[in-house]
């Protein structure tokens, strides 16, 4: 990772920050791994926990769980989570008709982050060896145009075209090129040659590295390597209880991997650590900037995808405040998380999401800020250790007053 | 809130509902809940199940907040019951079918994304509100403070010949600037209203019909079923975040394994001025379900429901809903599949802040699904998975 060298003009980082891997953070951002293709960032956060967990396992569709024994846990508790399961593990919940057999004994929490991230896929060479190109995940024409992107395993060096400025319509500059339209240029003169190189299925992402601004990061993944690297840093620390920490994939194409690993572990409740949008450029109207970059880690209270467990995020806020970590409730606007999938899976888990506020997300150079991610990890940890089963406690039907209510003078 | 009595209350009505169906109604529509915040509407129906029906078993409310009652089959030990069915039952010999109705509690609304430096609301959506209608709509938070919703002149100047959207929109609530703003970032907002009965007590209108109503048809039908026990095990369970997503029906299918799934909820009506053509009309009956946008009804449970109607001198009409779903469509899905249709309320102009149905069809509803007590063993389409 390059940098400013920032010295002594810069403060030292809140939260105990400045003990943060931030190479590793750099080194995740700066790997490639477009949805489908997350080997390479797998096989990084797996060198990088696996000291530090007691299991480490992957699953059919490369989803990476590390799993932290709790130090409250007795040992006859902890059950194999990486087969089907007991097949008399089932009865949990005594009088659940749903109390499924491959169900562990005692439920882990689980902490989410994904390993993908989005980019382009190569569709199909030309006469003239140029490489068609689709998108993989949300990813605007513009975040491409005149790109160098590594593109396959070997990371072959091509560059997504830009037209000629001098040769430019009125019309053209007007709006955003169309992925259909644009083209990898490989160099290379011929289909036989570009074949040489790269294969139609072939992922292709920017060609960046990350660069340390001083309080601030920029790279192209940081959503959700972010995400990732604050899961890394949080395996180190032990907790009260089991935690198995997932590191999924395809979220980009369509929060396809947590599912099924909510449906595996049947958590007793999940957090997804996110790397999230901002709209906080200057701009002419008085309105949300969903979030604020350096405003701290940001609380999801609800999002296209769902609505958050409000246990959770009471836990959360109430952690922050008793920490003083600075927070942010992220505005309820669209968008979605692997927590849609998560909160859905089995008979519902209490999920919630914490993200580290992004700007230019989804293109070349994503901004994040340190005292945001330093900020996340020093909350999540908090809450992990402060946690206690009683959050998410089945909610009493034999007295008046919800506990789920958000209102801070109707709750009870 | 007391319902207005400009009109005749329904209890002057000759073929009334009953009074434990129209005190579901009054109190469930009283109580607030957009989607993902149902408390008091669970609230309500708890304490209505306790006054009415104290011996439905509540099982439990789980982690997402759906509310599971239960009302076992005849002959069964009813009280604790629920605790000694076995997990996986389903494949015991002689077990009574398992009937699930499934009533989404949830609204729809909006919520709070921004306020600004003069003390202004904006908000985004929380399910399928008309955006470019709500000029104009009173809504109420949780806490019952209540503002209106307006647009931007010069947006909407700007956009004229177009429909209003989001961004124009902002809610005043009276707060002269940010700080005096009591609403944060998160909050939730419905529609503000009531209940009141109209034409002499035989319709009523309400800001949230969709789905108390429905609520007050499903507490009702196992009122009665729990009175007179049938074959079958009928499982009541009110729903949470229908409106964005049929979420809560997707864990509930999970969690209760059943035979035959069944949503309640409100539909269209075609029975208005310039209205597109839609052949379901207030006072028609319940409607059973043979389609809409999100499902397709198993045929032998429309057969089956349209026969416990004729045996029960049910009203019923069809109903083919061009757009738009609801639970079953959800319900349908879970495991490997269930047969599932739907008892729909017709209802006016739904979404909107003042929707109206016929309570006689609420009282068809409620019988229908009642009926369902009766269970499905001995239909032809009907064969148990043993």
């Amino acid at each position: 990772m390059s940098g400013r060298n920032v010295g002594d003009v810069e403060p030292a980082l809140p939260y105990g920050g400045d003990g943060l891997d931030w190479a590793l953070l750099a080194a995740l951002s700066d790997a490639r791994g477009v949805s489908g293709d997350e080997g390479r960032v797998r096989d990084i956060v797996a060198a990088a926990v696996a000291p530090h967990v007691d299991e480490l396992w992957t699953d059919a569709i490369g989803n990476l769980y590390a799993r932290k024994r709790g130090d409250r846990v007795a040992a006859v508790a902890t059950t194999d989570l990486r087969g089907v399961g007991r097949p008399d593990a089932g009865a949990n919940e005594p009088g659940s008709p749903a109390a499924r057999s491959s169900e562990p004994a005692v439920p882990p929490l689980m902490v989410c982050a994904h390993l993908d991230e989005v980019g382009l896929m190569v569709v199909d060479i030309d006469g003239d060896g140029m490489a068609r190109l689709a998108a993989v995940g949300g990813v605007l024409g513009a975040a491409v145009v005149g790109q160098r992107v590594r593109i396959g395993a070997d990371g072959v060096v091509g560059v997504v075209g830009l037209p000629p400025a001098h040769a430019t319509t009125d019309a053209v500059r007007a709006r955003l090129p169309a992925l259909e339209e644009l083209r990898i240029d490989l160099g290379v003169t011929t289909r036989d040659a570009a074949l040489a190189l790269v294969q139609p299925g072939d992922g292709a992402i920017w060609d960046t590295a990350t660069v340390d601004l001083g309080p601030t990061l920029l790279g192209k993944a940081m959503d959700d390597r972010a995400g990732c690297w604050a899961l890394a840093m949080l395996l180190r620390s032990r907790y009260p209880m089991d935690i198995v920490g997932v590191f999924s994939v395809q979220e980009e194409a369509g929060t396809r991997g947590a599912g099924p690993a909510a449906h595996r572990l049947a958590p007793s409740a999940a957090f997804v650590l996110e790397c999230g949008t901002t709209d906080d450029t200057p701009k002419d109207r008085d309105d949300t900037p969903v979030m604020r970059v350096g405003d701290g880690p940001a609380i999801t209270v609800m999002d296209s995808s769902m609505v958050a467990d409000v246990r959770l995020v009471r836990h959360l806020v109430a952690t922050a405040e008793r920490e003083a970590i600075r927070h942010q409730i992220r505005a309820p606007k669209g968008g979605g998380t692997d927590g849609g999938k998560i909160h859905l899976a089995r008979r519902g888990v209490p999920t919630a999401v914490v993200s580290a506020p992004c700007r230019y997300l989804h293109g070349p150079q994503a901004l994040v800020s340190k005292h945001d991610l330093a900020g996340m990890v020093a909350l999540v940890r908090a809450a992990l250790e402060s946690w206690s089963p009683d959050i998410v406690a089945p909610i009493p039907f034999d007295r008046p007053g919800s506990p789920h209510s958000l209102n801070r003078e109707v709750a009870p | 809130m007391n319902p207005q009595t400009a009109s005749a209350s329904p209890s002057t009505v000759a073929n009334a509902p009953s009074a434990p169906l129209l005190d579901a109604l009054v109190t469930f529509t009283a109580a607030w809940g957009p989607s993902g915040r149902e408390g008091a509407v669970r609230d309500a129906i708890i304490a209505w199940l306790a006054a009415h029906a104290p011996t439905v078993d509540i099982v439990r409310i789980d982690a997402l907040g759906n509310l599971f009652t239960r009302v076992g089959a005849a002959g069964e030990a009813a009280a604790g019951a629920a605790a000694g069915v076995p997990a996986d039952d389903r494949t015991a010999p002689g077990r009574p079918a398992r009937i699930l109705i499934a009533a989404h509690m949830d609204e729809i609304g909006v919520i709070a994304t921004h306020v600004d430096a003069t003390g202004f609301v904006r908000c985004s959506a929380v399910g399928g509100v008309p955006i470019a209608d709500l000029v104009g709509c009173r809504v109420r938070f949780e806490s019952g403070l209540e503002g209106v919703i307006d647009a931007e002149a010069i947006a909407r100047k700007a956009a004229a010949g177009q429909t209003a959207t989001l961004d124009m929109l902002y809610i005043d609530v009276g707060a002269p600037d940010r700080a005096a703003c009591p609403v944060r970032v998160g909050d939730a907002a419905a529609y503000a209203g009531g209940l009141v009965w109209q034409d002499g007590g035989r319709r009523a209108m309400a800001h949230n019909m969709d789905n108390r109503a429905g609520c007050a048809a499903l507490a009702e039908a196992l009122r009665r079923a729990a009175a007179a026990p049938g074959a079958a095990e009928v499982w009541g369970v009110f729903t949470v975040q229908e409106e964005i997503g049929l979420r809560g029906a997707r864990t509930a299918g999970f969690d209760v394994p059943c035979d035959v799934a069944i949503a309640v909820d409100i539909t269209g009506a075609g029975d208005l001025p310039g209205a597109a053509p839609l052949a379901l009309a207030l006072g028609g009956g319940a409607a059973v379900k043979i389609s809409d946008g999100g499902m397709i009804s198993h045929r032998g449970v429309v057969g089956w429901l349209e026969r416990l109607a004729a045996d029960g001198h049910i009203p019923v009409q069809p109903e083919v809903l061009p757009g738009g779903t609801t639970d079953a469509a959800a319900l349908q899905l879970t495991g490997a599949g269930v047969p599932a249709g739907a008892v729909s309320i017709p209802t006016r102009h739904a979404h909107r802040p003042g929707q109206v149905i016929d309570l006689g069809d609420l009282e068809a509803a409620a019988a229908l699904l009642a009926a369902t007590r009766i269970g499905p063993s001995g239909e032809a389409w009907y064969t148990p998975q043993d």
